[in-house]
């Protein structure tokens, strides 16, 4: 029992100590968001570093503008499971969501739905930047009420990431060109998948279903009439072309064999990029560092890039917001405006966001990366970009979607067979909407 | 009047100091756990209760306003949401197939440790690292152990003829994934406990035994294991709590996601709770989640209770 209480009494008091550290974290700057020297603090709450650090933009700013010290918050946090949730509870409760926040598109319309929590970027002459995004990334900063909240960063333009190594085994083609031209529509890439099933290579094709599942959900529904899972309402819309042609294409490819059950993000997914067991994947811009970083050496000069499927599309892509809480508005307007900016967005792409302005997607055209070959990575997701028509992410978007990957995720690793997976969708989905609660 | 008034004052100081006195005798000790209570009431106490409160209301904390629906919530965890009862039956199963080999192997360790070995703080410092580990660490080294492709376990299945597992697609293999990680985590926690309780016991009790020719086997199951009853109790209390709250190691194993697999193999009651409010941001359910487990967990304490009673009783 003794040992029992002691430990308990540490334990106490080392929670106790971390919480007056935090507290203590918190109250230093004060609340007029000014440090002690007088500087005007400005907090930008990301997930990840959005390339900013890499890229040394905080010492930039802060030698460009001398009363300004810059705070970048978020390195390492993942969006869904701790970024959201904290901004969320951050903004009701009025205090910690800092001067900058990032949001993903995926919950913009979410983020948007509540007006009073962003400062109109439009007071401080920013509706001037209009012409320099393309019109959807624009128009997806606005709230329903016309207010100015957010200026785009980066658009997840598309592409794949394949293996030459294993496409060579299977006596595919492994010269980009050739290999966006051998998939360049579905039809296509279906063929190539049996090839690589057919040809006995100990790899899957693809790494897990749900990558291609989004990629080829935001084409159709880009092509078709812009619906996905659930509308804005929170009516189920699983019988869109988009959801249909998806699923079905993933069912399709898993009776084939052709899907790994290397599930994004986990370990397994991790070492299979470098030691080779899954031969391509469809890979956002943001996505090629990523690879690059799990592969490390054991993979190197195995791994390309080539033009995807179809129209390609879009996945991914943020925009930066001042929340209204911000005691420096007008500062912290000026910071996102800079951040945004072409010459930053370019300086950014260093690190894998592909520069979303009109004007930096110009100025990357011509890069290409090392890693994978020296592939034109620059062109291929400009390319898509520019092709990629506007998707709306509506609120409930973000966990239904969550839930129809749960369930193809059970298609491939065997929990459902190809018959009941549209059930299982179905009911997932359900609750998934039954819980957000519209 | 003036010695009137004078023994009137002497009385009412004497009665002053009498009141003092008496308050230092009954009331100090209260003083003195106060601020325990005082902090369970803020911390422990007024959380219950606005998670009652909230239980009670349809609330997400993407809007602003809360309606009072009754028990909908609960009645929607019960009778439609399955992940939900499922869960429940996810953290009995992992907490039987984890906390039962833990606690003899505990058992087993600690005797071991008993005994007189060459380096023995070391032993024992070593027996208690995992605690100390990073739980994300434990988490990312175990999900490699257990991988499907790369997995060590596969590895070794793969040597006597066993294809590759996916540990993670069944119900069972991710049980025994998870308790392995949760075995690996608290065995030493509780080899511990055992190790301080077992040098209470009286030389002369062994000494006595071993007299009487009883081996060394004969005298842990004859004397340690007997002695040992109330912190074999109190551990399995412990474990029962802990096993019920399980939520770091799933969680880790299915790469920080919250849904438990595929279709929930191995979601626990923790995880649907916060993936209620982080994944659906839905309060008010996650509230009525939060008082369903407890409930589950006053049971199970409830019958630890008893079978405690009955184990003292026969002494």
């Amino acid at each position: 029992m003794h040992l029992l209480n002691r430990h308990r009494g540490k334990a106490a008091l080392a929670a106790i100590a971390a919480g007056t550290l935090a507290l203590s974290a918190c109250s230093g700057d004060g609340d007029d968001g000014t440090t002690e020297d007088g500087k005007i603090q400005l907090t930008v709450q990301g997930f990840g570093t959005l390339g900013y650090i890499q890229a040394g933009l905080e010492e930039q700013y802060e030698s460009e503008n001398p009363d300004i010290d810059v705070v970048f918050e978020g390195d390492g946090l993942n969006f869904e499971n701790d970024f959201r949730p904290a901004m969320e509870a951050a903004l009701q409760a009025g205090s910690g969501a800092g001067d900058v926040m990032a949001m993903d598109e995926q919950a913009m319309a979410q983020m948007m739905a509540n007006e009073d929590y962003w400062v109109d970027l439009a007071e401080y002459g920013y509706d001037s930047r209009a012409e320099e995004y393309p019109q959807w990334k624009w128009d997806l900063g606005h709230t329903p009420g016309g207010k100015l909240a957010g200026f785009g960063t980066d658009v997840g333009g598309m592409g794949m990431c394949y293996r030459t190594d294993l496409f060579a085994e299977a006596g595919l083609p492994t010269e980009r060109t050739e290999v966006a031209a051998a998939w360049a529509d579905w039809e296509g890439f279906t063929t190539v998948a049996q090839t690589f099933v057919d040809s006995g290579v100990d790899a899957a094709f693809l790494d897990s279903p749900t990558q291609l599942q989004n990629m080829l959900l935001g084409q159709v529904a880009g092509q078709s009439d812009g619906q996905m899972y659930v509308d804005a309402e929170g009516n189920l819309t699983l019988d869109s072309e988009a959801v249909q042609t998806s699923v079905n294409t993933i069912i399709e490819l898993n009776e084939m064999g052709a899907i790994g059950t290397f599930v994004s993000w986990s370990e397994e997914w991790i070492a299979a990029q470098a030691e080779g067991g899954f031969a391509t994947m469809p890979c956002p811009a943001w996505m090629l560092g990523i690879v690059e970083d799990n592969a490390g050496d054991a993979g190197a000069g195995n791994w390309d890039f080539a033009a995807a499927p179809g129209v390609s599309g879009n996945w991914g892509g943020s925009w930066l917001l001042v929340p209204a809480q911000s005691p420096n508005p007008e500062e912290a307007a000026a910071l996102a405006a800079w951040l945004t900016a072409p010459e930053q967005q370019v300086a950014a792409f260093e690190s894998g966001p592909f520069p979303s302005t009109l004007e930096g997607a110009q100025m990357v055209s011509d890069y290409t990366n090392p890693y994978f070959n020296d592939a034109p990575v620059g062109e291929i997701i400009a390319a898509s970009v520019a092709e990629f028509p506007a998707l709306e992410y509506t609120e409930l978007h973000p966990s239904v979607k969550g839930a129809v990957e749960g369930a193809l995720n059970g298609l491939v690793d065997g929990t459902y067979s190809s018959d009941d997976i549209w059930d299982a969708i179905q009911s997932e989905a359900e609750n998934a909407v039954e819980l957000g609660g519209l | 009047m003036t010695t009137a008034v004078d023994t009137a004052r002497t009385h009412r100081r004497q009665t002053f100091r009498d009141r003092l006195h008496k308050f230092d005798l009954k009331g100090t000790p209260y003083l003195f756990v106060a601020p325990f209570f005082l902090l369970f009431a803020v911390f422990g106490l007024f959380p219950m209760g606005y998670t009652m409160y909230a239980s009670l209301h349809d609330w997400s904390t993407r809007k602003p306003d809360q309606t009072f629906v009754g028990l909908d919530n609960y009645r929607f965890l019960l009778f439609e949401y399955d992940r939900f009862p499922w869960s429940i039956v996810n953290t009995l199963g992992m907490f039987a197939i984890a906390t039962i080999p833990q606690l003899i192997v505990a058992l087993m360790v600690a005797n071991a440790l008993n005994k007189r070995l060459r380096a023995q703080l070391t032993w024992r410092m070593l027996v208690l690292a995992p605690i100390v580990t990073s739980v994300v660490a434990v988490g990312v080294v175990f999900a490699r152990i257990w991988g499907q492709e790369y997995g060590m376990v596969n590895g070794l299945l793969g040597l006597v003829g066993i294809d590759n597992i996916n540990w993670q697609a069944e119900r069972w293999s991710s049980w025994i994934a998870i308790s392995s990680m949760v075995d690996w985590r608290w065995m030493g926690y509780n080899a511990l406990i055992f190790l301080a309780a077992m040098q209470t016991i009286p030389r002369q009790l062994y000494e006595a035994a071993a007299i009487d020719g009883a081996g060394s086997r004969q005298q842990f199951w004859k004397i340690t294991v007997p002695q040992l009853k109330p912190v074999i109790i109190f551990t399995t209390f412990i474990s029962t709590v802990g096993g019920m709250m399980l939520f770091v190691e799933p969680m880790m194993f299915d790469s920080g996601r919250f849904s438990g697999g595929s279709d929930g193999q191995f979601q626990t009651t923790s995880m649907v709770l916060i993936d209620l409010l982080r994944t659906h941001g839905n309060y008010g359910m996650s509230a009525a989640a939060g008082w369903l487990l407890f409930v589950v967990i006053l049971l199970l304490a409830g019958l630890n209770f008893l079978v405690v009673n009955r184990i003292q009783g026969n002494k």
